[in-house]
């Protein structure tokens, strides 16, 4: 593909990713800020709340040597004078090289696309796409585990509305992987998403069974999606990954975070726990997202 | 006589819409836009050569927009618009269901960035024909058949 936005996980192909990650890699030792960064302009338009994702690119903007303007709150900015998102990404065209857009609307960042021609980069539009975390999430595999391909990954928790699983099920395709989906009843991955996944998966509804496996991602349970209280607390407590358990595993453990108490606190402490470290990978990952966009060049 | 012969009177000009899926007839009606005192005649469930059983439609003094035939053959993929002057059908067109469409169909999705950005048009892109599914350039929302029957469109 020619790195011209980042709008869809679905836009990139195996070649792609196996760009940035090397891209990401290369970046993990850069030094000093680099001299040709110097006056590039990084705009973050957060119109939703972010920690890890408006703060990693931040992070990635400085380290590479540009700077940031933005906000971080809706309230602060014209969206709350009715301004459209298309106008909102034609002016901020004017003050900025490449675009960061989080927007609770779904179709956000490709309306800022279609209206600016600098890149435009969705760290979440609504519970549509996110398409960073998912490229962190398969830059940490790889840089656990050495590869992608052979692996068996399980998905835990929250699979009916988790978009990061459902981002990170369907870009596996591009590998040959083996999948578990690992969830209470009412929380399974949804039937009109199977057709879409082209590895082996089977279902499963004990964490037990995800031990055996070389990845293991928990997602949160998120209480709002339950009308009974009690409901919520019996599903809860059946997806909690114990100290017990993972001193049990040789698979590495990841969260795309924030985590609420699905994963004990002492597994934080353990070697396989890596969801610090896979926060912690978005920086370079995302810094090698921001290079090739502004490059633009293409991936032939 | 058979149960399902039928005798329909010949329009003098207008649009003949033969083809269409049995049991699908007023959906497709509601589709297209005639002035409410054309003559319209309507058979539905009647014999058929090609398909065992169809429905058509027959519209006086009305020819639909390329725009309307669109979403025609989102309903009945085997529909033929015949247009009719003089008694004599001068065009027949099998209708093709296009691999894009844009504007004219509003997402299902309340939060899809085309129902709060005025300006923008909706776009999708066809998954599969028989039965229909579009899929929103914008959201990634697959409109269905009722999804799509279910608005009252404009006629351009």
């Amino acid at each position: 593909m020619m790195f011209q936005n980042c709008i869809s996980i679905s836009e990139f192909s195996r070649k792609d990713f196996e760009t940035i990650f090397k891209h990401a890699e290369k970046f993990e030792s850069l030094e000093k800020p680099l001299e040709e960064y110097r006056g590039k302009i990084l705009a973050t338009l957060f119109f939703e709340p972010s920690t890890r994702t408006r703060l990693s690119f931040e992070s990635a903007m400085n380290r590479l040597g540009g700077d940031i303007i933005g906000f971080a709150d809706a309230d602060v900015s014209s969206a709350k004078k009715g301004e459209s998102i298309a106008d909102t990404a034609r002016t901020v065209e004017n003050y900025a090289d490449i675009i960061v857009i989080r927007h609770p609307i779904e179709g956000a960042a490709k309306t800022a696309a279609d209206h600016t021609e600098i890149p435009v980069i969705n760290a979440g539009d609504g519970g549509h796409e996110h398409p960073t975390q998912t490229l962190l999430d398969l830059y940490t595999i790889k840089k656990e585990k050495g590869k992608i391909d052979e692996l068996e990954i399980a998905l835990c928790g929250d699979l009916k509305y988790g978009r990061t699983v459902h981002s990170l099920s369907t870009a596996l395709n591009n590998y040959d992987v083996d999948l578990k989906f690992i969830s209470p009843e009412e929380l399974k991955f949804p039937d009109k998403l199977k057709p879409k996944i082209d590895n082996q998966f089977q279902e499963h509804k004990k964490l037990e069974q995800a031990l055996e496996s070389d990845v293991i991602y928990m997602t949160r349970i998120q209480e709002e999606r339950f009308k009974d209280p009690k409901e919520y607390e019996r599903v809860k407590s059946s997806m909690i990954l114990t100290e017990e358990m993972a001193e049990r595993t040789q698979g590495i453990i990841m969260h795309p975070l924030p985590r609420v108490d699905e994963i004990e606190y002492p597994v934080d402490e353990m070697k396989n726990s890596v969801y610090f470290k896979q926060a912690g990978n978005g920086v370079p990952v995302r810094m090698a997202l921001i290079d090739l966009l502004l490059r633009g060049e293409e991936n032939e | 006589m058979n149960e399902k012969t039928y005798k329909v009177k010949r329009i003098e000009n207008g649009t003949a819409i033969d083809h269409i899926t049995p049991g699908k007839a007023m959906r497709c009606l509601r589709l297209l836009d005639p002035n409410t005192d054309n003559v319209i005649l309507m058979g539905m469930n009647v014999d058929s050569k090609k398909m065992g059983e169809k429905d058509f439609i027959k519209i006086e003094d009305y020819y639909p927009t390329k725009k309307e035939v669109n979403k025609v053959s989102m309903i009945a993929p085997e529909a033929t618009i015949n247009k009719i002057k003089n008694k004599k059908v001068v065009e027949k067109e099998k209708v093709t269901v296009p691999d894009k469409i844009k504007g004219n169909i509003e997402c299902k999705n309340p939060k899809c960035a085309t129902n709060h950005e005025p300006h923008l048009t909706p776009e999708y892109k066809t998954e599969n024909v028989d039965p229909i599914e579009l899929r929103c350039s914008y959201c990634d929302s697959v409109l269905k058949e009722e999804d799509i029957t279910k608005q009252r469109f404009s006629p351009d």
